[in-house]
């Protein structure tokens, strides 16, 4: 399998347009719930050299790398791009600025671009950047902290560990990292006082609906342990993928949108006192989440009003579809059977 | 585990599985599906088996597969006691015989050609033991399940079915078509049924072609050489494309030997009525032959579809005497092919001095043979008086010149005709020097005074008695090697060591101990299952030391 990976990553090289190095790869505004208050944020991802891990391989599941440049880019092409975000920042007070790959991996950010990208957002109140855990450096984690106390905005660095499961971490999603790993990255953010979101995948690839509830709600619970906010995000099927060979082959399906909601409900439940949210995309070029259309649009604007408000009554299931009759028949399957990706 | 083989009808087998259970024995049959998500008490429960993956650990299940992930991308087979998986496609050297079940997964690009989805489960099924089963999960398309249990699938599973738009109704179609195969295996009955089915869909329709065309070999040692069913229906064209039609014919082509002495051959058209003789036709025909001086010398050869060509002395062999074709008048090319390439290959073993033909007029290719004599008028019935007196002139011209043949010389020649297609290369080592009996169809074959074989009619074949098994034995053909016993009524593959794979169902063989005759019979099963099954009746003994 690991060998496909190789192979489809260098397709995924091969067919990467080119893209202008001094332009962010996209912009938007969105709301999310911040301090516990629905708030504007702002959403600005750089275009850099990618992620290190997926191009010489990678997650299974992760296809951002059709994003990334490939090459090294110029100080002053990343310069331009965070300039180009800074003129179209209107003071929202959440910040998210992201990478195809890791934030503070200096080959794609150097150091001393923290400053230009903290003053370009000095309204905001809390700057969310994106890292793997190898590159949450005692450091970095120092700049960053002292940039922090200069413009007074708190910083909250988000993680994905996808899943708390150490088999299906290393060997389905092929993350390149163990739990010990982001058990510390997670006790150093806290130690430099920072926010820490940690982002679990729901339904890696070759794990069934039954065990992707499961696993994901561990996963999401061992997660609140060090986190101030989890984020489930449900496996998209991305070009160039595992999971969009497996696909193919007929031997995935993306998880139903009931799954999600499940899940939510049990981990709010379990810890009221947490941030617990997901943004299933709407629009989809292939497959999303799964569910009769009618349950589909409703579930998915209740998970994102559940995410907005973080009141867990307004997750509900219906109950009466026969869709819902139809994702309870595939839990129980996939209880015995689980080869029912 | 213990699985019993019941009946087998081309690659499908009906095997009955007993699996000792914690508190009962648990029964099932194949082929049959099984069912996980409980809308059926039907089928094969999905509590027998359990799965484990790296995120989930065994349940207790009576069957334990092996730990296995990403299944698919990895050509690899896992086993555990008894049970594997495979993943992806099995190498050469990858020994699953010792494995009772294996499981596969079908992916969606699989099973969408139908020749890819056939190697997957013929490579399979080829390593693995002939009553071991083979448990295929993933996309299958429903309407072609009869299909691939004709191509060795023992189960399937309706994990991937349920999903399906009305997969309700689709599982409980598929449990009753299982049942109706297990059925038709047992009347051995299986391949007429699927030229319905490969009715449905063009997919179907290919799977079985290509099927049959490709991997004849394979399916073709599931076939028996015997039916107890009288009519074997062979409405289409493929037909020709049945491996027991192929079997005759390829036998005829290569083993079948022909009359030595010199002799007229006779073509005459088949009949509604099998055996041939007993029909109306062919009763008027053979009232003209008593008439005609020098009649043994005549060799009668059926000219039919889709056997080919039938002579007169393997009447009786299956299928020419089970099979039921519908007679349009019209042939087709492939028809008109075979039909020649048989009678070239009999005219050119044999020993001919004319070749005279006694057909209605849509039979006036026949003309491609060379030069052959037309007895009967066009416009005219075959069995009217002009046409049966014009024969009977004809007769006796063209063997006026001949050499006479005695009776005794007929039957012997014939005798031997049904001794090559029988044993093959065999037939050799049984030698007889007298023959008695009325007709071939009651002749018994002597040597030295002791009796060697007799005609079954029910099988068109000889049967051996113990002085023809000790010539049978010499031959290494056709043998079957037991433990150290005498075997009385009937022999037990619990009992046999190794098995001749040659033998096919319903086959003469000679049952021995470390070269030492102990009995002759009639084998149940096909040599390679007689040769790996531990249980189910193997041969029925008739003699015995």
């Amino acid at each position: 399998m690991y060998e496909l990976l190789k192979l489809l990553r260098d397709k995924a090289k091969e067919s990467a347009k080119r893209h202008n190095p001094k332009r962010p790869v996209a912009y938007w505004r969105e709301e999310d719930h911040l301090d516990g208050q629905i708030v504007r944020a702002f959403v600005g991802i750089l275009r850099t050299r990618g992620c290190y891990w997926a191009l010489t391989g990678g997650c299974t599941m992760c296809g951002y790398i059709k994003d990334a440049y490939m090459r090294d880019l110029d100080p002053s092409e990343l310069r331009a791009q965070i300039k180009y975000l800074g003129e179209e920042y209107s003071g929202e007070p959440y910040v998210k600025i992201f990478t195809s790959g890791s934030f503070l991996d200096p080959k794609e950010i150097p150091c001393e671009m923290y400053e230009d990208v903290l003053s370009a957002f000095s309204d905001a109140k809390v700057i969310s950047i994106e890292s793997r855990p190898e590159f949450v450096k005692d450091e970095t984690l120092k700049i960053l902290s002292r940039l922090s106390d200069k413009f007074n905005i708190r910083i909250e660095i988000s993680i994905g560990l996808e899943s708390s499961n150490e088999q299906i971490l290393r060997k389905l999603i092929n993350k390149g990292f163990s739990i010990k790993d982001y058990v510390t990255a997670a006790k150093r953010v806290k130690k430099h006082g920072f926010l820490l979101k940690t982002y679990i995948l729901l339904k890696p690839p070759f794990v069934s609906e039954f065990y992707a509830l499961k696993t994901g709600i561990n996963s999401a619970l061992f997660a609140l342990n060090f986190s101030d906010r989890v984020s489930v995000n449900p496996t998209v099927i991305q070009p160039y993928t595992i999971v969009e060979d497996l696909y193919r082959k007929g031997l995935y399906r993306p998880p139903w949108v009931f799954t999600l909601i499940v899940l939510l409900k049990r981990v709010k439940v379990e810890r009221p006192e947490k941030v617990i949210v997901s943004y299933p995309m709407k629009k989809l070029k292939k497959e999303g989440l799964r569910g009769c259309d009618s349950c589909l649009k409703e579930s998915i604007s209740r998970i994102v009003e559940f995410s907005l408000t973080q009141r867990v009554e307004v997750l509900s299931l219906p109950r009466e579809c026969p869709c819902y009759k139809l994702w309870l028949r595939e839990v129980l399957i996939s209880k015995r059977y689980p080869y029912l990706y | 585990m213990i699985i019993e083989p019941k009946a087998q009808h081309g690659l499908a087998r009906h095997l009955i599985v007993r699996i000792r259970g914690e508190k009962e024995d648990i029964t099932f049959e194949t082929p049959n599906v099984v069912v996980y998500s409980g809308i059926s008490n039907e089928g094969v429960p999905g509590d027998l088996f359990s799965f484990a993956t790296s995120y989930k650990v065994h349940d207790k299940a009576p069957i334990m597969f092996p730990r296995a992930d990403y299944i698919i991308y990895e050509n690899k087979v896992i086993k555990r006691d008894n049970v594997g998986i495979i993943l992806g496609q099995p190498k050469d050297y990858d020994n699953l015989k010792d494995l009772d079940i294996v499981f596969t997964i079908i992916t969606r690009d699989v099973s969408i050609s139908y020749r890819r989805t056939l190697a997957t489960i013929l490579r399979i099924r080829e390593l693995m033991r002939d009553d071991a089963i083979l448990y295929v999960s993933g996309h299958f398309k429903p309407e072609s399940v009869p299909l691939l249990y004709y191509f060795g699938v023992d189960l399937v599973d309706d994990t991937f079915l349920i999903n399906m738009p009305r997969g309700e109704r689709i599982i409980q179609r598929l449990l009753k078509v299982s049942k109706i195969v297990r059925k038709l295996i047992d009347r051995r009955r299986l391949r007429d049924y699927l030229e319905i089915v490969a009715r449905k869909s063009q997919y179907n329709a290919s799977l079985l072609k290509i099927g049959e065309r490709e991997h004849y070999k394979e399916l073709e040692r599931g076939y028996p050489v015997l039916s107890e069913e009288k009519t074997l229906m062979t409405v289409f064209e493929e037909a020709i494309l049945r491996p027991d039609v192929r079997r005759f014919t390829e036998r005829i082509e290569k083993y079948y030997k022909p009359p030595r002495t010199k002799r007229v051959l006779l073509l005459i058209p088949c009949s509604y009525k099998k055996p041939y003789s007993k029909s109306k036709t062919h009763r008027a025909l053979k009232r003209v032959l008593f008439t005609v001086k020098n009649k043994y010398a005549v060799h009668e050869v059926i000219v039919t579809s889709p056997l080919g060509a039938v002579p007169r002395e393997l009447e009786y062999v299956y299928p020419a005497q089970n099979y039921d074709v519908p007679v349009t008048g019209s042939w087709s090319e492939e028809e008109v092919k075979l039909i020649l390439r048989l009678l070239r290959s009999i005219v050119k073993k044999g020993n001919y001095d004319a070749i005279l033909a006694h057909v209605p007029e849509d039979y006036e290719f026949l003309s491609e043979l060379g030069d052959v004599i037309f007895t009967a008028p066009p416009n005219r019935k075959i069995t009217d008086d002009i046409s049966l007196k014009l024969l009977a002139n004809t007769l006796n011209e063209t063997l006026e010149s001949l050499e006479y043949v005695t009776r005794e010389e007929y039957l012997k020649e014939s005798a031997i005709g049904v001794l090559s297609y029988q044993f093959m290369d065999a037939y050799r080592n049984i030698t007889f020097d007298s023959i008695r009996g009325r007709d071939l169809s009651n002749s018994r074959l002597f040597k030295g005074g002791f009796q060697v074989a007799s005609f079954d009619p029910r099988r068109g074949y000889y049967s051996l008695s113990m002085h023809g098994a000790v010539m049978l034995a010499r031959s290494k053909m056709f043998w079957v090697e037991i433990d150290d016993f005498v075997p009385k009524g009937s022999v037990f593959c619990a009992g046999i060591v190794d098995a001749d794979e040659r033998i096919r169902e319903g086959d003469e063989v000679v049952v021995l101990h470390e070269g030492e005759l102990r009995a002759v019979g009639i084998a149940r099963l096909q040599g390679r299952i007689l040769k790996e099954a531990s249980r189910g009746l193997g041969i029925k003994v008739r003699h015995h030391v």
